[in-house]
């Protein structure tokens, strides 16, 4: 059972697998390459060398495939991606078109991925609220008594 | 008439991997399997006494199914179907045995789409416990060894309005509410509650029929330490925590289960009486009561706005 190995022609493909290559691979995401190692999801690889570092926020997302925080398009390479995952998050008609969620997914291929935006409902209706607390909260905060 | 709604009495939710789930709410948390059949598994914490308090159900989806709220008579359960009628609720009732080992009740959707149930009666199992003379703790718990759930937080496009119509159409009374500043009114979230702890069910903005949550509750702060020594020993994905809440003053950690739904250990807390006046918090000092430690103030973006 072990996977099969996608040629490095025909296109970014996202096929349906539990398992990735057999061996490291490179990963670009950004102006960045991190390696991925056999046994670990892209999102393992992603919050060990990738978020929370050189400025990036932190990874915050359930990691068990139904938020959708990890979903990422697919510009080069072969991933296989794990059955068990939210269709409301990733549908089958988004999968066609590349895109993935990193923390059910493993490589097959070196890859090139891109994050998706994310739509943030909080901040759309309530982003002027939030914009204005932010410059007010220091001086709000060092009053006594709080 | 009796007290209209007890407090929530089931969480029916769905996932990816069934017997992943099984695995998490049964050795994690330490809930007792109570029945498993079809795409179904039924869990009971210890010190619950009716017979399920969460349904974990295999879907191609995350998220919640339904909600089920306990109701103290069937008088109130009927003055509560004409009242959810006035505010223009489509009412549905469903006989017993429709739901497993639930009575009769009724079913609607709430402005935000989520589908909730009320009923009276559900099979009696009792508690892990002898209610003559009993011990505090029965023996062989589990995990977290959770004693019972405590409350669900769900989102809603236009919560004012949900807000607005649980209380009136449900007779929920609020703990705390969010509004933009402190000349403003309207709740742009709320904590609602029919027991007596400051929230048995809370509204945030976003998107409609999505849960952010459903917690169990635990008796104490050590409580707390302890899930999460069991959560980082199963590698279960933490999400926030331990935290302290402004809003409600509980203790938590917030992990998610095996298909993304987000759970809580939630401890804390005060009583809450309906005449009670409400707490109000103002959206700048939101970040302190989300998370009452987070002096980095950190708006933890991920943390509002990822719902299954």
């Amino acid at each position: 059972m072990s996977p099969r190995l996608a040629p490095s022609t025909g296109g970014p493909r996202v096929i349906a697998g539990t398992r990735g290559a057999e061996g490291p691979v490179r990963v670009r995401i950004g102006a960045e390459v991190v390696e991925w190692r056999p046994g670990e999801t892209l999102i393992e690889t992603l919050m060990a060398h990738y978020y929370g570092r050189r400025g990036r926020g932190s990874f915050q997302g359930c990691r068990r495939g139904g938020c959708g925080a990890c979903k990422l398009r697919l510009e080069e390479g072969v991933v296989a991606l794990r059955r068990d995952h939210s269709r409301d998050v990733l549908a089958p008609e988004e999968r066609a078109c590349g895109l993935f969620l990193a923390c059910r997914a493993y490589p097959l291929t070196d890859l090139a991925v891109r994050p998706v935006a994310r739509r943030n409902l909080f901040f759309e209706r309530y982003g002027r609220a939030l914009a204005r607390a932010e410059s007010v909260s220091t001086s709000d905060r060092s009053s006594p008594g709080r | 008439m009796g007290e209209g709604i007890l407090r929530l009495g089931y969480v029916h939710i769905r996932t990816t991997d069934l017997e992943a789930s099984r695995r998490h709410y049964r050795d994690v948390m330490g809930m007792q399997e109570m029945a498993s059949h079809n795409d179904r598994v039924y869990f009971k914490c210890w010190d619950e006494y009716d017979h399920h308090s969460v349904v974990v159900q295999q879907s191609d989806r995350a998220g919640l199914e339904k909600m089920g709220f306990k109701i103290h008579t069937y008088e109130d359960l009927d003055a509560l179907e004409k009242q959810l009628q006035q505010h223009g609720a489509a009412v549905r009732r469903f006989s017993e045995g429709e739901n497993y080992k639930v009575g009769q009740g009724i079913r609607f959707e709430i402005p935000s789409g989520h589908v909730m149930e009320l009923y009276v009666e559900m099979e009696r199992v009792g508690k892990a416990l002898p209610s003559l003379n009993p011990p505090p703790v029965p023996d062989g718990l589990v995990g977290v060894g959770a004693p019972r759930i405590d409350h669900l937080l769900i989102t809603s496009e236009k919560p004012t309005e949900t807000i607005d119509w649980l209380m009136k159409a449900l007779n929920f009374y609020m703990a705390e509410k969010v509004v933009e500043n402190e000349h403003s009114e309207a709740p742009i979230a709320a904590w609602l509650f029919r027991s007596n702890t400051p929230h048995d069910i809370a509204i945030i903005p976003g998107p409609d029929k999505k849960i952010h949550h459903f917690a169990f509750w635990l008796d104490d702060w050590a409580e707390i330490r302890k899930a999460g020594d069991v959560f980082s020993k199963n590698d279960v994905p933490v999400d926030v925590g331990p935290e302290r809440h402004g809003i409600t003053r509980g203790q938590t950690i917030y992990y998610f289960d095996p298909s993304g739904n987000r759970n809580e250990v939630f401890t804390g807390g005060y009583i809450a009486y309906p005449d009670m006046p409400v707490v109000t918090w103002t959206v700048d000092q939101l970040d302190r009561g989300i998370f009452y430690f987070n002096h980095r103030k950190e708006w933890i973006e991920g943390f509002t706005s990822n719902v299954t």
